[in-house]
C-alpha cells in the first residue's frame, strides 16, 4: 500500500456517473451516480435491496454495467473482471467472513500466492511476510500470525480479512456492514483501523444500516433507493430527518392497499417465548388479521419465524393456538397445530428443486393422493391445479421444472403449497425478496384473500413500506426482542426506521 | 420406444434362433480346435500361473485353445465364470476351486450340461460331481516341512499361518500334525489366517511376532506367505531365531532357501500337474476310463539340495 | 422416474447385445438358455442395488451391504441345521434388517456422515460373519432343499429362482419409491432435506426406513448367494457395494439424491451383467475386462451429467 498524500479538492478517486444494471427483465441498477475523495469514508445507505450490493459489485469486478461509466483519478476506466478491479487498486471486504477456519493467520493472509522454496511451502517465510504486512499496516492487534483462525474472535478475523485486502497496493476499500456480526468494542476497534487508513489516503465505501455508526464514522452519506442514487449529504450537516425520508421515501399507500382488516378470536397468543436468538417475546395473534413484524438485518427476524414454526425448539416460555398450548419440536407438530411458514431461503428451504411444480405442490399432500400403493393421479392434479389457478401461477404445466419458474412463481408455489388445506396461521420470512413487483403485487393480493377467509397471517419483513402497508397491527423487532407494537396506521416510516435503528430517543436532533 | 423395440428384436432375432437348435452341424468346422475352459481362484500367485502354463501348453500341444478366467478368490464370480465358460461349450473345465464347499452349484451345472470337470490343485467336497482331482500330495507337503523342521528344532514353538478356505492348505496342516505327533517337544502356538499372500501374512506374523516371544518357527501353509513371515520377521530383528518351513517350491520360494530365509518348502510341479490333468482330460474324451484322485508327488527342498534341483523351479 | 433417462440407457443394452451377440464366438452369446443365465447372474446385484437406490436417493451411502451378504448366510446357514429353514432364513434377513436400521439409526440422529456410519458398520459386519466357525465356509447340508431351491432352482425348468426373486423385489421397490407417499418423500428429502424438514417430513424415520430396506434386500442377496455357493463362505461378498453402487449410478441415480429410479438401476445392473458376461464370453483378458467396465460406468455417468446440465 502507498500512502497518498491527501488529495482533497482535486478530481475524485472514484466517479461512477449512470451506472445501470439489469438481470433479466429486473432493473437493479437504474443510473446511479457516486463519488468518492481520497482520504474519505463514504457511507452508502439502502434498504435491502436497494442497489448496494449490486452496485458494490459492478465496481469490484463481479458485474459488467450495461450502461455508465467509472472514472478513477478522472480517468475512464473499463472494469472487466475481478482481476481489473484489484490491478486499480479495488478491494472488497464481504459481509460474509471468506477465511479458511482451519488455517492460520498468516496462511489465509497469502492464501493463494503463498510462498514456495524448492516447490514446497515455505513456513518461515509465510511466517515473516505476514508479520511484514502487519508491522507496515500497523495492525499488532493481528497478534499471534500462527494462530488458527478459528480460536479468533470475529473481530480479529475481521481484521484479517481488512488485512488481505489491504496487501498490494490499495487506494478504494468497499466494507459491506462490516459491524454486522461485531461486539461494541470490537467495532470501536474496526472504527479506529478505518480511521487510520482514511488518514493514509485511502478511499473507502462504508456500507451499513447502523445510523450510528454512519455518524460517527463519515465523511459523506449517500442513500441509494430502488437503483438510484437519491442524495448525498454531509456528515456534518447530517438530517436525520432528512435521511430516514430518503431512504423510505417511497409513496406510501399507493401500491398495496391495506387489505381489509377482519379481527377475529386470538389464534396464537405467545408468552415470554425464547430459544435460539429469541430473547423474551410477548404478542398476540388475531384471526383474520395481518401482524407485521419489522426489523433491520440481524435483528433475528428469522430465528423468531423458525421458533414459531418449530423448526428450532424454544426454551421457554409458553404458545397457545386457540387458546391450547402448544409445545413445537419439529415443523411436523407445527404443522399439526395448525401453523404453516413460507421461510426465508425458498431454494434452500421451501422448494425441491430437483423436482417439478406439481411435485413441489403435491408434497405436503400425499396423505391425500397416495393411499397405500395406489396413488389417485387425479386427485394429486386437482390439488395441483387448484394452487396454479388459486395463486395465479405463472407454468408452462405442472412438469415444469422449479427452477425454471420466476423468483415470483416460485414463491407463489412456497405459499401454494401449504393452501390445499389452510393452516390457521401462516408465517411468512421475508415473502418478497427477489420477487419482481408485478408478483410482489399478487402476493399482497393473495395475502387480502386468506385474511378475509379468517387466516391469521405473520409477515415479517425487512422491507418497511411493505410490512408497513399491508399489516393492520405491527411489531417492532429488534435484537431478539419487541420494542414497540401498535396499529400501522399510528407509525410512521420515519419513526419506526429510527426505532429499529436505535434513535428512537433523538431522532430529529440529528 | 416401440418400433425400437421391435427393430431389436428382429435384427437380434435371427441369433436367437439360430442357437437354439443344438449347433451341430456347425462343429463339423470348429471340432478341429476344442476349447476347454480353465477357472483359477487366482492368477496373483506364481504357483498357479505355472498351473495354468501346464495346462495351456499342454492343451496347445494337441492344437486346441484354452479360456482362463480369474476368479480373484470371489466364490461367485467364479460360479458366473464357469458358466459362462459352460455356455461357450468346452470340451472340458479345469478347476481350481476358491471355495471348496461352495463349487457344489458350478459341478451340478456341468454335469447337467455333460461337460466333464477337472479338479486341479485344490480338492473340492464332492468327488463324485467330477471327473477327477489332480492335486499335489498336499498331505505329504505338510509333513515334509514338519519333518524338515523337527530336524533342526525338535521342540520348536510354532505359529501356523493358514489359509483354511482351502482344502489343500487344510490337508498340508493336517499333513503337517501328523508327523508332528511323532515330536512330543513340538508345540503350536496359535493358528492365523495368513490369507496365503504376501501383504495378508506380514501384518499377522508381526503381531504373533510380538505376542509370542518363545515363537521360534513357523509354518506358512504357501510361499507367497512364507515370504510375508520371513519380511517380520526380519523387520521384528529376529532374523535367524525363527526358521520358517513352506509349502509350494515357487521360483521365490526356492530362492529364500538358497539364501536360507526359508528352512525348507516342499515343491509342487504345477505343471506337471497341468500336464497330467489334460492328459486326463484327452483320456476321458477318447473314452477310457480315469481314475478319481491324482496325487503328484512333492519334493522337499532345503539348503542341502536346492542346487542340485534346477528342474523344481 | 421419466423416460428421457430410460431411453439412452435401453440402447446402451440394445448396443452392448448386439456387440456381442457378434463378438462372441458361434452366436453363443444370444440365445435363450446364456440370458437366462445373465438374469441370474444379475439378479444378487440388482437386488443389492435396489436397496442402495432407495438410500442413495436420499442422499446417503451404505458401503456395508457386502458384508451383510457374508453375515446373513453364515446367521441362516448355521440355523439351519438345527432350527430349519424357516427360521434360518428369518434370522439371517432379521440380521441384515438390524445392521440396516444401525446404519439409519445413525444416520438420521447424529452428524455422522453415512460413508464413515456404514465404512464402520462394514466392518463390524464383516467381523462377525469371520467369527463363525473360524472364518471356514459353513456347507449347506444336501438335505436343506428349500434352501439349496433358493439360488439354483429353476421354476417351470426354465426360469432361475433368483432371478424371480429379483423381479419381486424389483416390482416392490418400483412401487414403494415411484407409486407411494413413502417414495414421494424420498425424492423430497434427497433433493433438499431442509426444504423437506420444513415441509414437515419426518426425516428420522424416512431414513431408519430407507436403511433397513437397505440391509432387508442385503439379506436377501445374502440368502441366494449362500444358496448358489452351496455354503455360507464368511469372506464373501467383498466389493459387492461397490459393484451396486457402479448399477446405481449407470441406471442414472444422482450420487448427491433426489433424482433417479428403480427402472434405471434394473437396467444400469443389466449393463454391468451384460458387459462381465459378454467380456467374459469374448474371451477379454480379465485385467483388460476391469478397464472396459470403469470406462463404460465414466462415459454413462458423464452423459447422465451432460444431459442434467442441459436442462
Amino acid at each position: 500500500m502507498t500512502p497518498l498524500p491527501n488529495s482533497a479538492g482535486t478530481a475524485p478517486l472514484l466517479t461512477l456517473s449512470g451506472i445501470q444494471k439489469r438481470f433479466g427483465g429486473v432493473v437493479a441498477l437504474g443510473g446511479v451516480d457516486f463519488e468518492l475523495r481520497a482520504g474519505e469514508i463514504h457511507a452508502l445507505l439502502g434498504e435491502n435491496g436497494a442497489g448496494k450490493s449490486t452496485l458494490m459489485k459492478v465496481l469490484s469486478g463481479v458485474h459488467r454495467p450495461d450502461q455508465g461509466e467509472i472514472k478513477i483519478d478522472g480517468v475512464t476506466k473499463q472494469i472487466r473482471d475481478v482481476s481489473d478491479a484489484k490491478r486499480l487498486g479495488i478491494r472488497l471486504i464481504h459481509q460474509e467472513l471468506a477465511l479458511a477456519p482451519n488455517l492460520t493467520v498468516a496462511e489465509n493472509l497469502f492464501l493463494g500466492q503463498e510462498p514456495t522454496r524448492f516447490g514446497f511451502l515455505d513456513r518461515r517465510k509465510l511466517k515473516s511476510d505476514a508479520e511484514r504486512l502487519r508491522d507496515e499496516l500497523g495492525f499488532p492487534e493481528l497478534g499471534d500470525v500462527n494462530a488458527r483462525v478459528s480460536d479468533l474472535n470475529v473481530a480479529r478475523q475481521q481484521l484479517i480479512e481488512i488485512t488481505r485486502a489491504l496487501a498490494g497496493d490499495v487506494r478504494i476499500l468497499v466494507l459491506d456492514e462490516p459491524t454486522a456480526a461485531l461486539s461494541h468494542t470490537e467495532s470501536e476497534a474496526l472504527f479506529t483501523k478505518l480511521n487510520q487508513l482514511r488518514e493514509r489516503g485511502v478511499g473507502i465505501v462504508y456500507i451499513s444500516h447502523r445510523l450510528e455508526e454512519i455518524k460517527r464514522l463519515a465523511d459523506r452519506i449517500t442513500v441509494l433507493r430502488d437503483g438510484r442514487s437519491i442524495g448525498t449529504q454531509a456528515a456534518a450537516q447530517l438530517n436525520m430527518q432528512q435521511l430516514i425520508q430518503w431512504m423510505v421515501g417511497r409513496e406510501v399507500t399507493a401500491h398495496y392497499p391495506r387489505p381489509q382488516s377482519n379481527p377475529g378470536k386470538v389464534a396464537l397468543s405467545v408468552r415470554n417465548l425464547q430459544g435460539p436468538g429469541v430473547k423474551g417475546v410477548n404478542f398476540e395473534l388475531r384471526a383474520g388479521e395481518i401482524l407485521g413484524v419489522a426489523g433491520i438485518v440481524g435483528a433475528g427476524r428469522t430465528e423468531l419465524a423458525q421458533v414459531l414454526a418449530g423448526v428450532t425448539a424454544a426454551t421457554a416460555g409458553t404458545m397457545l393456538v386457540d387458546g391450547n398450548s402448544v409445545r413445537l419440536r419439529s415443523p411436523m407438530e407445527a404443522r399439526a397445530a395448525g401453523i404453516a411458514l413460507v421461510p426465508e431461503d425458498r431454494k434452500r428451504q421451501g422448494l425441491i428443486m430437483t423436482q417439478d411444480v406439481g411435485f413441489n405442490l403435491a408434497l405436503p399432500w400425499t396423505n391425500r393422493w397416495s393411499r397405500g400403493i395406489t396413488p389417485n393421479p387425479t386427485t394429486r392434479r386437482g390439488i395441483i391445479d387448484r394452487a396454479v389457478t388459486d395463486l395465479g401461477i405463472k407454468t408452462h404445466s405442472p412438469e415444469t421444472s422449479i427452477g425454471a419458474l420466476s423468483g415470483g412463481n416460485q414463491q407463489k408455489v412456497v405459499i401454494g403449497k401449504w393452501m390445499e388445506s389452510p393452516p390457521k396461521i401462516l408465517i411468512l420470512d421475508e415473502p418478497t425478496r427477489g420477487v419482481d413487483v408485478g408478483a410482489r403485487e399478487e402476493i399482497f393480493a393473495l395475502l387480502g384473500q386468506l385474511v378475509a377467509r379468517g387466516m391469521a397471517i405473520l409477515l415479517i419483513s425487512s422491507d418497511l413500506p411493505e410490512v408497513l402497508n399491508l399489516s393492520h397491527r405491527l411489531l417492532l423487532y429488534r435484537d431478539g426482542t419487541v420494542v414497540g407494537e401498535g396499529h400501522s396506521s399510528e407509525f410512521t416510516p420515519e419513526a419506526v426506521m429510527a426505532t429499529l435503528t436505535g434513535h428512537h430517543n433523538t431522532p430529529s436532533s440529528l | 420406444m416401440k418400433p425400437f423395440l421391435t427393430l431389436l428384436i428382429a435384427g437380434l432375432a435371427p441369433f436367437a434362433f439360430q442357437s437354439c437348435k443344438p449347433s451341430t452341424e456347425k462343429s463339423g468346422q470348429t471340432a478341429s480346435t476344442k476349447m476347454f475352459g480353465i477357472s483359477m481362484q487366482t492368477l496373483n500367485n506364481p504357483f498357479f500361473v505355472e498351473l495354468n502354463n501346464g495346462l495351456k501348453a499342454a492343451v496347445e500341444a494337441h492344437g486346441d485353445h484354452v479360456v482362463t478366467l480369474d476368479a480373484q478368490f470371489n466364490s461367485l464370480k467364479q460360479k458366473n465364470d464357469v458358466s459362462d465358460l459352460l455356455n461357450q461349450q468346452p470340451a472340458a473345465i479345469f478347476l481350481n476351486p476358491v471355495n471348496w464347499e461352495g463349487v457344489k452349484g458350478i459341478l451340478i451345472e456341468a454335469k447337467r450340461k455333460s461337460v466333464p470337470v477337472i479338479v486341479v490343485d485344490a480338492p473340492v467336497s464332492d468327488p463324485d460331481l467330477v471327473l477327477c482331482q489332480v492335486a499335489s500330495d498336499n498331505f505329504e507337503a505338510g509333513r515334509m516341512a514338519c519333518e524338515a523342521l523337527a530336524k533342526v528344532k525338535p521342540a520348536a514353538k510354532i505359529v501356523v499361518l493358514h489359509l483354511s478356505l482351502n482344502r489343500a492348505c487344510i490337508d498340508r496342516v493336517a499333513g503337517f500334525k501328523a508327523e508332528m505327533a511323532k515330536h512330543p517337544g513340538m508345540a503350536i502356538l496359535d493358528v492365523q489366517e495368513g490369507k496365503g499372500s504376501t501383504e495378508g501374512a506380514r501384518p499377522v506374523m508381526r503381531d504373533l511376532l510380538g505376542r509370542f516371544p518363545e515363537l521360534d518357527a513357523a509354518f506358512p501353509i504357501n510361499d507367497p506367505s512364507a515370504l510375508g513371515c520371513v519380511s517380520a520377521i526380519e523387520s521384528a530383528g529376529r532374523a535367524g531365531q525363527v526358521s520358517v518351513v513352506s509349502v509350494d517350491g515357487s521360483r521365490e520360494g526356492i530362492a529364500a532357501v538358497a539364501s536360507g530365509k526359508l528352512l525348507s518348502t516342499s515343491a509342487q510341479a504345477p505343471e506337471e500337474i497341468g500336464r497330467i490333468a489334460v492328459e486326463k482330460a484327452y483320456a476321458h474324451l477318447e473314452g477310457k476310463p480315469v481314475e478319481k484322485e491324482i496325487k503328484v508327488p512333492v519334493k522337499l527342498i532345503t539348503k542341502e539340495n536346492v542346487h542340485v534341483t534346477p528342474e523344481a523351479k | 422416474m421419466n423416460k428421457r433417462s430410460i431411453f439412452p440407457l435401453l440402447g446402451a443394452i440394445a448396443l452392448l447385445l448386439v456387440t456381442f451377440a457378434l463378438w462372441v464366438p458361434h452366436g453363443l452369446f444370444f440365445t435363450v438358455g446364456n440370458l437366462l443365465d445373465l438374469a441370474q447372474q444379475v439378479s444378487v446385484n440388482a437386488i443389492l442395488a435396489f436397496g442402495l437406490t432407495l438410500v442413495i436417493l436420499t442422499g446417503g451411502i451404505d458401503l456395508s451391504v457386502g458384508a451383510v451378504v457374508a453375515l446373513a448366510g453364515v446367521v441362516s446357514v448355521s440355523l439351519l441345521g438345527t432350527a430349519g429353514p424357516v427360521v434360518g432364513i428369518a434370522a439371517g434377513l432379521g440380521t441384515a434388517v438390524l445392521l440396516g436400521l444401525g446404519n439409519g439409526f445413525c444416520a438420521a440422529t447424529t452428524a455422522m456422515p453415512p460413508f464413515i456410519i456404514s465404512l464402520a458398520s462394514m466392518m463390524i459386519a464383516r467381523g462377525l460373519a469371520l467369527g463363525f466357525n473360524q472364518s471356514r465356509p459353513l456347507p449347506v447340508g444336501n438335505e436343506q432343499g428349500f434352501f439349496l431351491a433358493i439360488g439354483n432352482e429353476r421354476l417351470g425348468g426354465w426360469l432361475p429362482l433368483p432371478v424371480l426373486i429379483m423381479l419381486l423385489v424389483f416390482v416392490t421397490s418400483a412401487v414403494l419409491l415411484h407409486r407411494t407417499r413413502f417414495g414421494q418423500h424420498l425424492f423430497a428429502i434427497g433433493g433438499n432435506r431442509e426444504a423437506a424438514r420444513f415441509t414437515g417430513i419426518n426425516i428420522r424415520l424416512h431414513e431408519m426406513v430407507v436403511y433397513g430396506l437397505c440391509g432387508l434386500c442385503a439379506g436377501m442377496a445374502g440368502m441366494i448367494h449362500a444358496s448358489q455357493l452351496f455354503s455360507a463362505e464368511p469372506s464373501s461378498g467383498q466389493g459387492f457395494e461397490l459393484n451396486a453402487i457402479a448399477a446405481v449410478v449407470v441406471g442414472g441415480t444422482s450420487f448427491s439424491g433426489g433424482i433417479g429410479s428403480i427402472p434405471g438401476t434394473l437396467l444400469g445392473a443389466i449393463i454391468i451383467g451384460i458387459l462381465d458376461k459378454g467380456l467374459n464370453q469374448a474371451g477379454v483378458h480379465f485385467s483388460l475386462q476391469y478397464i472396459v467396465k470403469g470406462a463404460v460406468i465414466l462415459t454413462a455417468v458423464w452423459l447422465d451429467v451432460r444431459r442434467r446440465d442441459k436442462k
